[in-house]
């Protein structure tokens, strides 16, 4: 009975391999496990050289590939864990960038930094990396000798840090042990029925939950093949996911929701030709909103291309679980529940109706919980509500975190009892979940987690703006089927040249946090709602813009509520 | 397909898309011009994945895929699309 990862993969280097497709190119290179274990202990021997301790953290940023691959393993050799961090998706302005880097390795406190030729070259002038020792991909690559370790770390080792978002103020970060990765993954094999026949495709960045979680440590677990791609590649031409799925015969592939989208809806025909999807029989489709009409898209499009009814699974999860909370079993397609807006709005109420009447708005369930987690929905007191009452959905289990890294339980961990309160909003319908809403501050884009105050700062920084001018949030929309980003600003230039106003606010924020805004919004200065400290209030801010109620002198155009 | 249709292209489709909420909607009645930088449009990495299979669908066109990122104004993207294949 493996109890690591690392032990998985120590008690089975023949299992299936990985097959790395480069970035650059359609080049793919396989790696067996044998070879990743000897490579890993080469990284080891080389880490252990720089003083890497059990219980100490390397930090990473790197893109996926074979380099992460080695590091991984190395890393934990050395018991020591490993914390994923995106790089190469942070946008900014220097200084910026430097603030966000010495915040993150201010918690994670790395012995050894990994990162590119760049990201490195980068620390080392900015001197976000203090006294840290900093190794690239090219000493990686020269790391020799080393051994085999005996076992593969030990269960209650920390295994990863992971970095839910990136804010300069205080980012946090999720601890996960050895165990909790290994319930997660073996709950979710359970869920999906993955075994050894299986082939995971992924081309999601390992610096996120469900790219290191579902695309990499389950296939390693599980003994299945691997074939791991880039979100590079992905964003270049999104039609190389599916592609890759026909061509390797693969039977799981992760995805978030605006993946599938775009493939549903945008990518043109004569990119998917001789596509066959009649392998796949497993999708888990997160990390953000999931809406019914783009999983009807999907399959409508796909249909003819061998993709089976039963193989998309939408579900929920966060990294504070691990990486998954619910999913539905194989052979039950994913559910739709048609519910009155305005009970749900007004009264949080999920009373069922039917498809045309007026108000009606389709949910999607996410599955029921998985076998390892506690699931109950609470009031504002913390008590648990009926099945079909809006509260704050609450888990518990074996791979939930406690506290988040180098911090208090009470700051937003679990309570004594080991329940803890995702922030998210729903309801628990015949068993399954569905998710409403946030009560927590967090902005999701493509599936990436982004904390408002970072959008904030960048809005402060645009010409013509001041400190503590401005709200961000977000807004789930089903007429649009999106997320969507809002800014409110407040200035004193709302009547002389709004749009070019706007303008750099888009453009500032798009340069510091690499995020489009949907829409933006001029209010004159006292307009944000603030506590009595201050402090902007944004979900109070989300509900007077959803109302039409800021008194806004914007263009028109600009608000859609 | 002339540089005047190529323009004419992508602006559609930059509206196609504001208009479905893909991107912002204040894109929905955008006039791109030829100076314009490409890093100007407010569009992030998943919008402008979203554009180009847009113009490709619309266009029913196969842009070079691989030269995209290294394109800095809206001229010589537009120069793209005009000598991109037909798809078949």
């Amino acid at each position: 009975m493996c109890e690591t990862v690392l032990q998985a993969v120590l008690a089975r280097p023949k299992a299936a391999p990985i097959h790395v497709v480069s970035a650059d190119s359609e080049a793919i290179e396989v790696l067996s496990r044998e070879r990743l274990l000897e490579r890993g202990a080469e990284v080891a021997s080389a880490l252990h050289a720089r003083g890497v301790e059990p219980g100490d953290r390397v930090a990473v940023f790197l893109p996926n590939g074979r380099t992460f691959l080695e590091v991984l393993i190395g890393t934990w050799m050395c018991r020591a864990a490993i914390v994923p961090l995106a790089l190469a998706g942070q946008k900014g302005r220097e200084h910026l960038l430097r603030q966000r880097i010495t915040a993150v390795l201010g918690v994670a406190a790395p012995r050894v930094i990994v990162g590119t030729e760049k990201a490195v070259a980068l620390m080392a002038a900015s001197g976000a990396a203090g006294r840290t020792h900093l190794m690239t991909e090219a000493d990686i690559a020269g790391c020799r000798g080393g051994a085999l370790p005996g076992n593969g770390a030990d269960p209650d080792d920390l295994a990863l840090i992971q970095f839910t978002s990136g804010s300069t103020g205080l980012p946090r970060g999720v601890p996960v042990r050895h165990s909790q990765i290994m319930a997660n993954v073996g709950a979710f094999g359970r869920r999906s029925l993955a075994t050894s026949s299986d082939l995971i495709a992924s081309w999601l960045p390992l610096f996120h939950d469900m790219g290191f979680i579902g695309g990499l440590c389950g296939p390693l677990v599980w003994g299945a093949g691997l074939v791991l791609s880039s979100p590079e590649r992905f964003m270049r031409n999104p039609a190389t996911w599916l592609r890759t799925i026909s061509d390797h015969r693969a039977t799981l592939s992760p995805s978030p929701t605006f993946a599938v989208d775009l493939l549903a809806r945008h990518v043109p025909e004569h990119r998917l030709e001789d596509v066959d999807l009649s392998s796949w029989r497993y999708a888990w489709v997160g990390a953000e909103p999931v809406f019914p009409e783009i999983l009807e898209s999907f399959e409508a499009r796909f249909r003819a291309r061998g993709l089976r009814p039963e193989t998309l699974h939408p579900g929920y999860g966060l990294a504070e679980a691990t990486l998954g909370v619910s999913a539905g079993p194989v052979d039950q397609p994913w559910r739709t529940m048609w519910v009155d807006a305005a009970s749900l709005r007004e009264r949080g109420v999920a009373e069922p109706t039917t498809p045309g009447q007026r108000g009606a708005v389709a949910l999607v369930g996410n599955g029921p919980p998985l076998d390892t987690v506690e699931l109950r929905v609470t009031n504002g007191d913390g008590l648990p509500i009926a099945d079909g009452s809006v509260g704050r959905i609450t888990v518990r289990g074996p791979s939930v975190m406690q506290a988040y890294f180098r911090m208090e339980r009470g700051a937003g961990g679990a309570d004594p009892d080991g329940w803890l309160d995702t922030g998210d909003l729903g309801f628990v319908h015949a068993g399954d979940v569905f998710v409403t809403g946030r009560a927590k501050d967090l902005i999701i884009r493509a599936g990436m987690n982004i904390a408002p105050q970072d959008v904030e700062a960048a809005v402060q920084s645009a010409p013509g703006m001041g400190q503590g001018c401005a709200v961000a949030f977000s807004c789930v929309r089903h007429e649009t089927t999106r997320e969507e980003i809002v800014v409110v600003a407040e200035s004193h230039q709302t009547e002389s040249n709004p749009a070019e106003l706007t303008g750099a606010i888009r453009a500032s924020v798009l340069a510091d946090v690499g995020v489009q805004v949907d829409h933006v919004e001029l209010v004159p200065p006292g307009t944000i709602p603030r506590t009595t400290s201050g402090k902007v209030q944004r979900l109070m801010s989300r509900d007077l813009f959803l109302n039409n109620a800021l008194h806004t002198s914007t263009p028109q155009g600009e608000h859609a509520p | 397909m002339t540089a005047e249709q190529a323009y004419t292209l992508i602006q559609d489709s930059v509206h196609t898309l504001a208009k479905a909420g893909l991107l912002p909607a204040t894109l929905s009645q955008y006039q791109i011009t030829p100076a314009m930088r490409m890093d100007g449009l407010p569009i992030d990495s998943v919008g402008k994945t979203s554009l180009i299979n847009e113009i490709e669908s619309r266009g029913r066109l196969r842009l070079p895929l691989n030269e995209l990122s290294d394109i800095e104004t809206l001229e010589d993207f537009a120069d793209v699309v005009a000598h991109s294949q037909r798809a078949e």
